[in-house]
């Protein structure tokens, strides 16, 4: 099943339709699958995430959405129940001064019972691991701990689709990890559709898909090892390798015969494969 | 200018029930010239350190002196401090608040040095705005505000540098920003280092920048400074480092999975540096014959004695690949390789001992 | 330094105040305001002062922290009761005690300080036991249930309810923001603390300006994260807190009603304020 599909989408932010923001994208994305979208700032990651829970409309071309035609105004509450999404700054996306009526926000909008509703706060908070901070104030929080109660408020609506737009950009290391663990469980075990806005190429290299966006167009498509075995042409896009990618490649290009790999627990093997066959 | 903090202590809102001490005595001493990191999670007081080396926040406990400043004497003229201790805060594009790009650049100049002219000022505002790689003409009659976001730091940053600041602190200059854009950002701030700024010192979460920038660096945690030293001494210390909950550069990452399996990699931990020791053992290893003995041997050797100086073998290779790396890895590769060596013998050199923290303390008295 | 230690003035504590409703809170301090300055004696005052003590006991705050909260206002009780005791003059005859030029002290005007001071600290001391027991957001909560018959004409009350809760939740993070963007701003060499009134006010604008730039984009971001989660005003939505009354409730209005018509029992009884002078006077200077 297709959970968004993309029809030669083009949106621009000017009324003239100049400088499209996104420029004729064409893509799906099936159900349960963890896709990153990767790019420089300005590519038009972040306004093509926007287009899929109509939060944005395509200028032109269509946007589906579990099926529903974004462009649509009456189906946007339906599409917006089913794609949920989580934002780039922690501090702005918080409603209520206590986690528990934020988590509630969304439950509240599609109007649902009372008993219904703690039963989602309960559910929520527990997938995020936050149960223990049900009463306690997000403005006390750490970022990384900020930013699971943001999941957790989209996940209580129970969407089919959980959008993370740069949700990790403002984070440091610790809470960019606990953000990972939180979407990476949700895509295993709720099967959640995970689309992942990220320029940070550690985490790509965790979902089971990568998009390259470039000047508003998805210019590369595919798994992401494979994506980051393109080396020249990231580097037109203006990416980098992450760090392990770009030490192998140098030892390949150097003539030493070690294997693809990305992550420092990649390298250190083939490192080690390489050495020990001497 | 030489920073030197002796049991530098900080409480907020002291004689409150919200009472919380940020630092516990911390020393540290910075010299003139360096590139140095601070390492730390958010409440770890790297925060409130930096901002005590401008006086933003004043010295109420310990020692503290910034070149010719002794920050807390309370005549101390702070005006004038600020002026030679420039402060990037993060994301500094939100403090942008002028009608011009030129203005908003213009504002720290008219601040700190009143006696200067109109003619001099402007020329002074140009020099600042072409060092962060924009071009003047173009973006000086621009708002601020609707410049890109890139464009938005760098006109904050300039803001900064307009006065020539001596020493330069930036909180996390690189957040938000994609990796060419950090690039970008890092290339900046060493082409102003060694000129006019002649110390920078960058607070951080990405130990890569860290490891690929820093002449040295100190790790902050709990209010006092745990570890400072070459980020060769500091990156080898990995399991004290996963102690605190910090992570390690990718290449540290490796090079402890690597000694686990008995390959040792002494390396200052950037990627270029990394890479060529690797291939060196690789040649090394080639270069004696297809004999697989000697690698074994090596990594037996490894095994026995972490302590012990890597086999000679590597130790040749890397010397050699000093020479041939060039510009590619900082000039200080030479020192912090020997002292890595020195200090994994004596791991506790690299430790900073609160001992000393309290004597300097008794001085101040 | 602002933060979020001068925000607010909550005291957490498990008390009967603090788990009793805060409507029923609210109702109550409105009844308590009523009967302060329906007293007319100091009979009245004394069954107020009484209610307020019972308060503060059961709220188990320390009498100290409430103390503080008149601290602040000190300054305007001494200032209104100085102003009385010299300048206080009516229509009937004063006992004058002392008196030079225009100024003149008589028994009225001290029993008239005394009085009003007394309503002042009252007054003060009553609210802030509402404000010390219950958290801005069950205020909000308060308020927004005390006035929902006014949606029958078509008062917005669900809007003015989430803007005032979203307030709540942006107020630290703009004080936060605000303490950072003065850092910055000092740290480029501007000076907060010198200079008249105008130079003051000039130099707060490279704070204004960044932090209502800052607002915007962040009530931008806000409204696209409120849509993101459904929001689509108050039509078909359902909410989660729930506020019920119970037996303390009860009893607090109880207590209130009690109170009202205990003071006008007083006022009628006793008559006006200075009944205890007439009292005073009845047994010591006259015979």
């Amino acid at each position: 099943m297709e959970a968004v599909r993309f029809e030669n989408a083009i949106f621009s932010y000017n009324d003239d339709g100049r400088d499209p923001a996104v420029n004729g994208v064409t893509l799906s994305i099936g159900k349960g699958e963890f896709v990153a979208i990767l790019g420089r700032n300005g590519s038009g990651k972040s306004t093509l995430a926007k287009l899929i829970n109509a939060l944005l409309l395509p200028t032109e071309g269509k946007v589906y959405t579990c099926g529903m035609d974004t462009s649509d105004e009456k189906l946007s509450f339906e599409i917006r129940k089913r794609a949920g999404m989580v934002f780039q700054n922690p501090d702005n996306q918080t409603v209520a001064s206590i986690v528990e009526d934020d988590v509630a926000f969304g439950p509240e909008n599609i109007g649902l019972a009372r008993e219904e509703i703690g039963r989602r706060i309960d559910f929520a908070l527990g997938a995020v691991g936050m149960r223990e901070f049900r009463h306690a104030t997000p403005s006390r929080l750490s970022g990384g701990q900020k930013q699971r109660i943001a999941i957790a408020g989209v996940l209580a609506i129970l969407p089919e689709i959980m959008i993370l737009d740069e949700s990790t950009a403002m984070l440091d290391p610790r809470g960019r990890r606990e953000v990972m663990e939180v979407i990476k469980k949700l895509n295993r075990e709720q099967k959640m559709t995970v689309i992942l806005i990220t320029h940070f190429m550690d985490e790509a290299l965790q979902a089971d898909r990568a998009i390259v966006m470039h000047r508003g167009e998805a210019v590369m498509d595919g798994a992401p090892e494979e994506i980051f075995a393109r080396s020249d042409e990231l580097e037109m896009y203006n990416l980098t390798l992450p760090r392990a990618a770009y030490i192998c490649k140098k030892l390949q290009s150097a003539g030493m015969p070690v294997r693809n790999s990305f992550t420092a627990e990649e390298l250190a093997e083939a490192i080690c494969a390489s050495l020990h066959r001497g | 200018m030489r920073i030197v903090a002796q049991g530098l202590t900080y409480t907020y809102n002291p004689k409150s029930p919200f009472a919380s001490q940020a630092l516990k005595g911390v020393d540290l001493s910075i010299e003139e010239g360096e590139f140095f990191g601070i390492i730390g999670h958010t409440g770890s007081g790297k925060s409130t350190f930096v901002q005590h080396l401008n006086a933003l926040i004043r010295c109420t406990g310990g020692k503290l002196q910034v070149g010719e400043f002794d920050l807390t004497d309370k005549k101390c003229d702070f005006l004038r401090l600020r002026s030679k201790v420039g402060m990037v805060f993060q994301y500094p594009e939100y403090q942008l608040f002028a009608e011009t790009a030129e203005k908003d650049v213009e504002f720290g100049l008219k601040n700190f040095c009143k006696e200067m002219d109109e003619a001099q000022r402007a020329q002074a505002v140009r020099e600042a705005i072409e060092t962060v790689g924009l071009d003047y003409d173009a973006i000086r009659d621009r708002s601020p505000f609707e410049l890109s976001g890139g464009q938005k730091r760098r006109v904050a940053i300039a803001g900064v540098i307009v006065t020539k600041p001596e020493v330069l602190i930036l909180d996390e200059p690189a957040a938000g920003l994609d990796p060419l854009g950090k690039k970008e950002l890092m290339d900046l701030l060493h082409s102003i280092h060694g000129g006019w700024c002649k110390t920078v010192i960058i607070v951080s979460h990405d130990m890569d920048e860290i490891a690929e920038n820093c002449t040295r660096a100190a790790v902050f945690s709990e209010g006092r400074v745990v570890l400072c030293g070459t980020p060769a001494e500091i990156f080898s210390r990995d399991e004290k480092l996963f102690s605190l909950g910090l992570d390690v550069p990718t290449t540290a990452h490796c090079a402890l999975l690597l000694r686990k399996h008995g390959i040792r990699i002494d390396t200052d931990f950037t990627c270029d540096d990394f890479a060529q020791k690797v291939l060196s053992l690789w040649q090394a290893e080639r270069g004696e014959g297809q004999g697989s003995a000697a690698v074994k041997e090596n990594s037996a050797a490894a095994k026995d004695s972490e302590e012990d100086s890597s086999p000679v073998a590597v130790k040749e290779n890397s010397a050699a690949a000093k020479d041939s790396e060039g510009d590619s890895s900082p000039a200080a590769t030479q020192e912090n390789f020997d002292a890595a060596k020195d200090s994994e013998g004596d791991s506790s050199a690299a430790e900073t001992k609160s001992a000393d923290g309290q004597g300097g303390d008794g001085d101040a008295e | 330094m602002l933060n979020d230690v001068t925000f607010g003035q909550y005291y957490p504590a498990k008390s009967f105040v603090h788990n009793m409703d805060p409507r029923a809170k609210i109702l109550f301090v409105i009844a308590y305001i009523v009967a302060v300055f329906l007293a007319d004696n100091f009979f009245g005052l004394a069954a107020v002062t009484v209610f307020l003590l019972l308060g503060v006991f059961f709220s188990r705050v320390p009498f100290g922290r409430v103390l503080r909260s008149v601290k602040m206002i000190l300054f305007l009780i001494i200032f209104t009761a100085i102003l009385n005791l010299f300048f206080y003059s009516s229509g009937a005859e004063l006992h004058i005690l002392w008196q030079w030029k225009f100024i003149t002290i008589s028994w009225e005007a001290i029993i008239n300080m005394v009085f009003l001071a007394m309503r002042l600290f009252l007054l003060v001391m009553g609210t802030s036991v509402l404000t010390l027991t219950t958290t801005p957001v069950a205020l909000t909560d308060g308020i927004e249930s005390l006035l929902t018959p006014l949606k029958w004409i078509r008062f917005p009350v669900h809007e003015l309810a989430l803007i005032m809760s979203i307030a709540l939740r942006f107020i630290p993070t703009l004080m936060d923001e605000t303490n950072r963007i003065i850092s910055a701003q000092k740290a480029r060499g501007a000076d907060f603390e010198t200079g008249g009134l105008i130079r003051r006010a000039k130099a707060m604008i490279p704070v204004l300006v960044p932090l209502l730039v800052s607002a915007f984009r962040r009530a931008e971001d806000l409204g696209d994260a409120m849509d993101a989660r459904c929001y689509s005003g108050a039509k078909g939505r359902t909410k989660y807190k729930k506020l019920t009354f119970t037996w303390r409730d009860l009893v607090g209005l109880l207590l209130s009603a009690a109170l009202i018509t205990g003071i006008v029992f007083l006022n009628l009884y006793f008559g006006g304020k200075f009944a205890v002078f007439d009292w005073i006077a009845g047994n010591f200077f006259v015979g």
